[in-house]
């Protein structure tokens, strides 16, 4: 949140300076118009890299260490609790700004069911996590999803508490 | 017989030579798969194999074909060898056979034999099948010794084999004995696909196959990343299977007893669970490259593509059924997954399950008369096996954690993977339920059986 405030700011204060082309009409000076976001939104994508401080981006680094890599699922579930959304809002400004950046979102299941339908179980929900991360404005050519079913469990055992831990998307970069 | 040893040599040749074309290795694991038999004797036949005598001048039997002939026919489950120690006498020729010892026993067949040096390297190996109760033939007075041995015997085979042969001629011996007394074709002379991981190894995950009993293992693949959904060709070839050895799944055909393995399928998102045609020219399979799990059809010699299904929700799973015409998989159009038909010409669709919430991984018999598939109730994931005519299900496991059934090529058994005592392994089942055995392994879990086909 903070990050986006500093960004938001310096943006404009260059665009009063006209040191950015601006694409859209004139800019009215603070307020949300829909306009004003619009034109924010694209200068953003554009000049990200070089009107980021190094404390900025280091900012975004550090947050993105200190973010988790997993989301869990719920048996039979391939929803995104609304716990997990701070987190992958992390994550996609991370992507967002860093645009040369790939990430990985392997699906897994619990060992329970047929191999081939948990491949597929798997699938959806690292779509469902994809979509998360879309829905924050990150291109789908930076997000690669693959599921691996129940093949590579977390924790091997054959208890609710193993399962729990299996049913999983793991974020890699 | 000839041709089974040429392939024989040829698969232990192309071991040593190392096909493990992802590791780079040319170690050969040990591990063997044991057997443990867990239900269901009480219907099986009272029968004998006794020890073969050993007639040569040097050195020991390098197999015991008695033993191996008794495994195989308990392993069936229609059959309840004795050991060798509760015989009333250990005869190997007629001569010496006292048949009154043997009726007080209720001993109904005993089988007796000789091996024979030969020239070098070479065995004669003789045997005959006895019937205790002559209840195969009609019973004709009691005459002379002679004639009740003729009336008693129910087979008598010689043949010549060399020293590598002495498990594969026991496993003819028994498909013989088994065929003469169930009328039935044996399967013990098959061969079982499986995928054993080692989490403590480099390269955790391996693709092995073995004699149906668990020996010989050869190791075909191994890869840091899972290996999935081994499947026989029906000429006993080739196997199809699933590799994640590039971090993302693609489809493999290899052959089994040749260094040859070639990509199928390398779309972006799923690519899984071959099934081949009954004409080993085309393979079912599991593409998600189009936004979800869809079911297409590759002639694997022109790889060209042909989409079967075309729906939103995961289709997966396709098993051919033998008149060609027909592929079975899992859906869950209906919003749980259950098993469906297609007409591979019209593309028309059927629901085939409607017992319970989850049906799913259907594999047809080879007769084409029933379905063997992973159904979810409340003990937890057991096989259950469907009469295609009737719609009749019945259950045939029932532990919590059962999947990935496969047909042996007589349809008489299905091997499967199971959790028993914490650990994955294999198991086996008589298609009516009755006959149960584990088959755990020395190290590590197994999983993903494929039987194969009768082999040439």
């Amino acid at each position: 949140m903070q990050v986006k405030l500093i960004v938001k700011t310096m943006l404009l204060g260059l665009a009063l300076t006209g040191l950015v082309a601006c694409t859209g009409k004139g800019h009215k000076k603070g307020g949300a118009g829909d306009e004003q976001a619009a034109v924010e939104q694209s200068v953003s994508t554009e000049a990200a890299n070089q009107t980021k401080t190094a404390e900025e981006l280091a900012a975004e680094q550090e947050a993105l260490q200190q973010a988790d890599r997993t989301v869990y699922f719920a048996y039979d579930n391939n929803s995104v609790g609304g716990e997990y959304q701070d987190m992958l809002a992390t994550h996609a400004r991370y992507l967002i700004s860093n645009p040369g950046v790939k990430v990985r979102l392997e699906g897994n299941c619990d060992e329970r069911g047929t191999p081939e339908y948990n491949i597929a179980l798997g699938e959806r929900r690292a779509q469902a996590v994809a979509r998360v991360l879309q829905n924050h404005n990150v291109p789908a050519a930076q997000i690669e999803t693959v599921s691996f079913g129940e093949e590579k469990p977390a924790v091997v055992g054959h208890n609710e508490s193993a399962w729990a831990k299996n049913r999983r998307v793991e974020i890699k970069y | 017989m000839h041709t089974r040893r040429l392939l024989q040599l040829a698969r232990k040749t192309c071991g040593l030579l190392g096909f493990l074309l992802i590791s780079g290795s040319t170690v050969f694991a040990a591990d063997k798969l044991t057997i443990e038999i867990t239900g269901g004797l009480e219907d099986a036949i009272p029968v004998a194999i006794v020890p073969f005598a050993w007639n040569t001048m040097v050195g020991q039997a390098p197999e015991d074909i008695a033993a191996i002939v008794s495994a195989d026919l308990a392993r069936s489950g229609r059959f309840k060898p004795i050991k060798p120690t509760s015989m009333p006498q250990q005869p190997t020729q007629m001569s010496e056979f006292d048949l009154a010892r043997w009726q007080a026993k209720g001993i109904e067949f005993v089988a007796i034999g000789r091996v024979q040096g030969a020239a070098a390297a070479k065995y004669q190996v003789e045997f005959e099948l006895l019937d205790i109760w002559q209840r195969q033939k009609s019973l004709g007075p009691v005459a002379a010794q002679k004639s009740e041995q003729t009336s008693m015997l129910l087979e008598q085979r010689r043949a010549m084999i060399d020293n590598h042969s002495f498990r594969s001629y026991a496993h003819r011996i028994a498909d013989i004995i088994y065929e003469r007394l169930t009328g039935e074709r044996g399967a013990f002379s098959t061969q079982i696909a499986y995928v054993a991981v080692d989490r403590s190894k480099e390269y955790p995950y391996e693709l092995y196959v073995a004699d149906s009993d668990g020996f010989n293992p050869q190791r075909l693949a191994s890869s840091r990343y899972p290996l999935m959904s081994p499947v026989w060709s029906p000429d006993g070839s080739k196997l199809a299977y699933v590799s994640f050895e590039k971090e993302r799944s693609e489809v493999i055909v290899q052959s089994v007893y040749a260094n040859q393995r070639e990509s199928i399928a390398a779309f972006s998102g799923i690519n899984g669970a071959p099934s081949w045609s009954p004409d080993g020219r085309q393979l079912a399979l599991v593409l998600s490259k189009d936004g979800n799990p869809e079911i297409y059809t590759v002639d694997v010699a022109s790889k060209q593509f042909t989409r079967i299904t075309q729906h939103l929700a995961i289709d997966t799973e396709p098993s051919w059924h033998p008149d060609s015409k027909t592929i079975y998989f899992t859906s869950d159009r209906g919003g749980k997954p259950q098993i469906y038909k297609v007409d591979i010409a019209t593309r028309r669709t059927e629901r085939v399950t409607f017992e319970g919430d989850y049906n799913a991984g259907a594999s047809i018999s080879p007769d084409g008369k029933q379905l063997v598939m992973v159904q979810r109730r409340g003990s937890g994931f057991n096989i259950v096996i469907q009469n295609l005519q009737t719609g009749q299900v019945q259950v045939l496991t029932r532990a919590s954690s059962d999947q990935s059934a496969s047909f042996a090529p007589n349809g008489r058994m299905i091997i499967y993977a199971t959790v028993s005592g914490g650990q994955q392994m294999l198991a086996v089942v008589s298609s009516d339920g009755r006959f149960k055995a584990r088959l755990p392994s020395t190290s590590g879990e197994v999983r993903a059986p494929s039987w194969s086909p009768f082999l040439p």
